[in-house]
C-alpha cells in the first residue's frame, strides 16, 4: 500500500519543473515534502493527483495507475493552493458535497473543527481571506478520511494559534487512525519534529529522501574558536560554516570522533532547517 | 459512487438556471397574451383571429447551448478536487445533458400543448406550436403520438445544442490566448464572409462548379438527413455524438489551470 | 517539560529523561499510568513514532510496561532501578562537567567543595521550611 512515483518528468515551456523524480510514499507515515519556492513541490502534487500530466514516468496508488482512475483518485485528497471550489459555493455546502464524493468524510468532525477555527460556514469559499481559505481546506483535508492526504503549504496565512491548532489536530487524527500525510512546505522549522520522513526536492530533482532521523544523524555541528574549528575540519566533509566574531559553527557530514575532540570544541546535532538551507543553498 | 455525486452536482447546479428560464418564458407568455387579448378586444376582433406562438424550442436550444458553455471550468476543477476522473466527468456531463434535454423537451411540449388547449377553451384563437409541429405538421398524427414525437425531437435537438456548447467551451479551454483570438474572430468572419467569397471564387475561377456540386451532392444529402422525422432525429443524434467525441478528445488531456 | 528541538539530545531521549525524572520524583508512582504516545505527540507537536521511541527506551529498561488495551504503566521497583542507573551516570553527567567548568573559571578543589556543602545546606533549609 503506497503511492509510487516513478521517473516522473514535467516541463513548462523551457522550464524543467520535475526531472526524473522517483518517490515512494508509504502507508501511515507523515512526510515532509521540502523545497524552496519553485522547487517543484506543487507540480509533483498536481501530477500525483492527475491534475496535470507528466511527459514521462508514471504514478500508481496501491498498485493502480492514477491516470483517469476514480478508485485511485478517491484514495487521495489534495489540499492545493489553488481554490478548486465553485464560485458561489458556501463552506457548509462544500462540506455536504465532500460527503457525496468522499463517503468517509466526517461531517460532524468538520463542523466541530470549523467551530474551533471560528470559520464562518455561511461564507462563500471563494470569498474567504487567505488564512481562512487555508483553514477551510485544512478542515476538509483533516475530515476527509482518505488513506492519503496531501497538504500543499497548509499553514499559508494562518496565525500562530491556528497553526498550533492545525498541528495538534493533525497529530490527534493521525494517532487515532494513521494515514499518509504529505506536508509540502518551505517552513521547515515548524514541521521538523512532526514529520517522520523527508523528501527534499530542489530544482525539480529529489536531493534526498528517507527518515528524518537518519538524515540528521548523517552529520553534526561543531562549535568553538575559529582557529580550533578550522584545524578540526581538515580532511572532513564540511557542509558549511557560520561565523560569529571569533566563534565558528561548522556543519559536518559523518560521525564525530568524540575521543579525539580537542578541548574547547563542542559538538551538537544538525537541525533540519540548517541542513536544508545548506543542501539547497546554491 | 463518484459518478452519482458528480451527476447530482451538475444537475443541481443547473436547477436554478432552468427554473429561472422557464419562469421568464412563462411570464413573457402571460404578458404577451394579456396584451394581445386586450389589443384584439379593443380592436373588437372576435375569436376568428388566430395568433400563433412559436420559437420556444429554439429559445430552449440557445439556452441549453449557453448553459453548456458556462458549465465547464467550475465543474472540472470541482471534480478533480473531489477525486473524479476525467472519464467519469465526461460521462456524467453527457448524462446531465441528456437528462436536461429530455426534461426541457418535455416541458417545452407541455407548455405548447397547454397554451393551445387554453386558447381552444377560451376560444381566443390562441395556438402555440413547437418547432416540431412547424417543421413536420404532417407527422403530428393523433395528439398522443404527436406529443411523444415532439418530445423526442426536442430531446435530440437540445442534446445536440448542449453537446455543441460543451465542445465549444472545451475548445476554448484548451486553446491558448492566440488560439482563442483566432477562433473567436475567425469563425464569425468565416460565417459572414465565407459564403460570399466562396460564391465569388466559384463564379470567377471554378466556373460555377462548386454550385453544381452543392446542388448535386450537398443539397440532396441535407434533404435526406432532415427530410423525414426519423432521419432528422438520427442526424441530430449523430451530430450530438460527433460533438461529444470532440468534447472527450479535448477533455481527456485538459489540465487544471 | 520543555522540549529543546535544537539540543544535541534527540527528542525521544528528552522524553525518556523527563519520564525518568517524573518517576523518580514520584509524579508517576509505581503501578500508575503514564501519558500515552498520543498525548505526548499532540501536546508537543511531535511525531507519535518519536514519542513511542522515547517511551520504549523505558520499556527496554523494564521501568515501564504495557497493559494491552489500557496503556503504559510504571513497573514495580522502577524507582530503585532508575536510582541505581542514575547513580552510575552521576559522575559522567555532573561531576566531570562540573570539574571542567571549575577549571575554566580557575576555581580550586576547596572552593568547589565549599559550594557543594553550601548546596546541601540550602536544600536542608528549604526542606525544613
Amino acid at each position: 500500500m503506497s503511492i509510487v512515483i516513478n521517473q516522473v518528468s514535467k516541463s513548462f515551456g523551457p522550464v524543467r519543473a520535475l526531472n526524473r523524480v522517483s518517490v515512494t510514499l508509504e502507508e501511515g507515515k507523515i512526510y515532509g515534502l521540502l523545497g524552496r519556492n519553485g522547487a517543484g513541490k506543487s507540480t509533483l502534487l498536481n501530477v500525483l493527483t492527475d491534475r496535470i500530466f507528466p511527459e514521462e514516468g508514471s504514478v500508481t496508488v496501491d498498485g493502480e495507475p492514477v491516470r483517469d482512475n476514480d478508485r485511485a483518485l478517491s484514495k487521495m485528497y489534495l489540499m492545493s493552493e489553488k481554490n478548486c471550489y465553485p464560485e458561489s459555493m458556501r463552506v457548509k455546502e462544500a462540506f455536504r458535497w465532500t460527503k457525496e464524493f468522499y463517503p468517509d468524510f466526517d461531517q460532524e468532525f468538520a463542523w466541530n473543527l470549523a467551530a474551533a477555527f471560528e470559520l464562518n460556514t455561511n461564507a462563500k469559499v471563494n470569498k474567504l481571506s487567505t488564512g481562512y481559505s487555508s483553514i477551510f481546506k485544512l478542515t476538509v483535508a483533516l475530515s476527509v478520511n482518505t488513506p492519503y492526504v496531501l497538504l500543499d503549504e497548509p499553514v499559508l496565512g494562518l496565525d500562530a494559534n491556528h497553526r498550533d491548532l492545525f498541528y495538534r489536530t493533525l497529530l490527534s487524527r493521525y494517532t487515532q487512525r494513521p494515514f499518509t500525510v504529505v506536508i509540502s512546505t518551505h517552513l521547515i522549522e515548524e514541521v521538523a519534529s512532526l514529520i517522520e520522513d523527508v523528501v527534499v526536492i530542489h530544482k525539480g530533482e529529489v536531493l534526498r529522501q528517507g527518515s528524518c532521523q537518519d538524515l540528521l544523524s548523517q552529520g553534526y555541528t561543531v562549535t568553538g574558536p575559529k582557529g580550533l574549528v578550522e584545524e578540526y575540519l581538515k580532511g572532513k566533509n564540511v557542509l558549511g560554516v557560520d561565523a560569529l566574531g571569533g566563534l565558528e559553527s561548522a556543519y559536518v557530514l559523518g560521525e564525530p570522533d568524540r575521543s579525539s575532540l580537542p578541548q574547547g570544541l563542542e559538538l551538537s546535532g544538525l537541525d533540519l532547517q540548517k541542513l536544508f538551507i545548506l543542501m539547497t543553498g546554491k | 459512487m463518484k459518478a452519482k455525486a458528480c451527476f447530482l452536482y451538475q444537475i443541481l447546479d443547473l436547477r436554478w438556471a432552468v427554473l429561472i428560464y422557464y419562469l421568464v418564458i412563462f411570464c413573457l407568455t402571460l404578458l404577451t397574451n394579456i396584451s394581445v387579448i386586450s389589443m384584439t378586444s379593443s380592436l373588437s376582433i372576435n375569436g376568428e383571429h388566430t395568433v400563433i406562438m412559436s420559437g420556444l424550442t429554439f429559445a430552449s436550444g440557445i439556452f441549453i447551448f449557453i448553459v453548456g458553455l458556462n458549465s465547464f471550468t467550475e465543474s472540472f476543477r470541482f471534480a478533480l478536487q473531489n477525486g473524479v476522473s476525467r472519464r467519469t466527468l465526461f460521462l456524467t456531463r453527457l448524462a446531465t445533458a441528456g437528462a436536461t434535454a429530455l426534461f426541457m423537451g418535455l416541458v417545452d411540449q407541455l407548455f405548447h400543448s397547454l397554451v393551445s388547449l387554453a386558447g381552444q377553451n377560451l376560444s381566443s384563437g390562441w395556438m402555440s406550436l413547437s418547432l416540431f409541429q412547424q417543421l413536420y405538421p404532417q407527422a403530428w398524427g393523433n395528439p398522443v403520438q404527436g406529443f411523444f414525437l415532439s418530445v423526442v425531437f426536442g430531446f435530440c435537438l437540445l442534446l445536440f445544442m448542449a453537446n455543441a456548447g460543451y465542445a465549444v467551451v472545451m475548445l476554448f479551454y484548451r486553446l491558448n490566448k492566440l488560439g482563442k483570438v483566432l477562433v473567436g474572430a475567425g469563425v464569425p468572419a468565416l460565417l459572414i464572409f465565407g459564403i460570399p467569397v466562396l460564391k465569388a471564387l466559384d463564379s470567377l475561377y471554378f466556373g460555377e462548379r462548386l454550385r453544381a456540386f452543392g446542388n448535386a451532392v450537398v443539397q440532396p444529402v441535407l434533404d435526406f438527413a432532415f427530410h423525414t422525422v426519423p432521419n432528422c432525429m438520427f442526424s441530430l443524434l449523430v451530430l450530438a455524438a460527433l460533438f461529444a467525441l470532440f468534447d472527450w478528445l479535448l477533455l481527456r488531456r485538459a489540465i487544471v489551470r | 517539560m520543555e522540549l529543546d528541538f535544537n539540543s544535541e539530545k534527540t527528542i525521544f531521549q528528552q522524553i525518556a529523561d523527563w519520564l525518568e525524572d517524573s518517576i523518580l520524583s514520584g509524579a508517576f508512582p509505581e503501578e500508575s499510568q503514564i501519558p500515552s504516545t498520543t498525548e505526548f505527540s499532540v501536546l508537543y507537536k511531535i511525531n507519535p513514532a518519536t514519542a513511542l521511541k522515547g517511551i520504549n527506551l523505558l520499556v527496554d529498561e523494564g521501568v515501564v510496561y504495557k497493559k494491552r488495551g489500557v496503556g503504559m504503566f510504571v513497573a514495580a521497583g522502577a524507582v530503585e532501578k532508575l536510582r541505581a542507573k542514575r547513580k552510575e551516570s552521576f559522575y559522567d553527567h555532573f561531576v566531570a562537567s562540573m570539574v571542567a567548568e571549575a577549571k575554566r573559571l580557575g576555581m580550586n578543589r576547596e572552593e568547589v567543595t565549599a559550594l557543594i556543602h553550601r548546596g546541601f545546606a540550602q536544600e536542608q533549609k528549604e526542606e525544613t521550611l
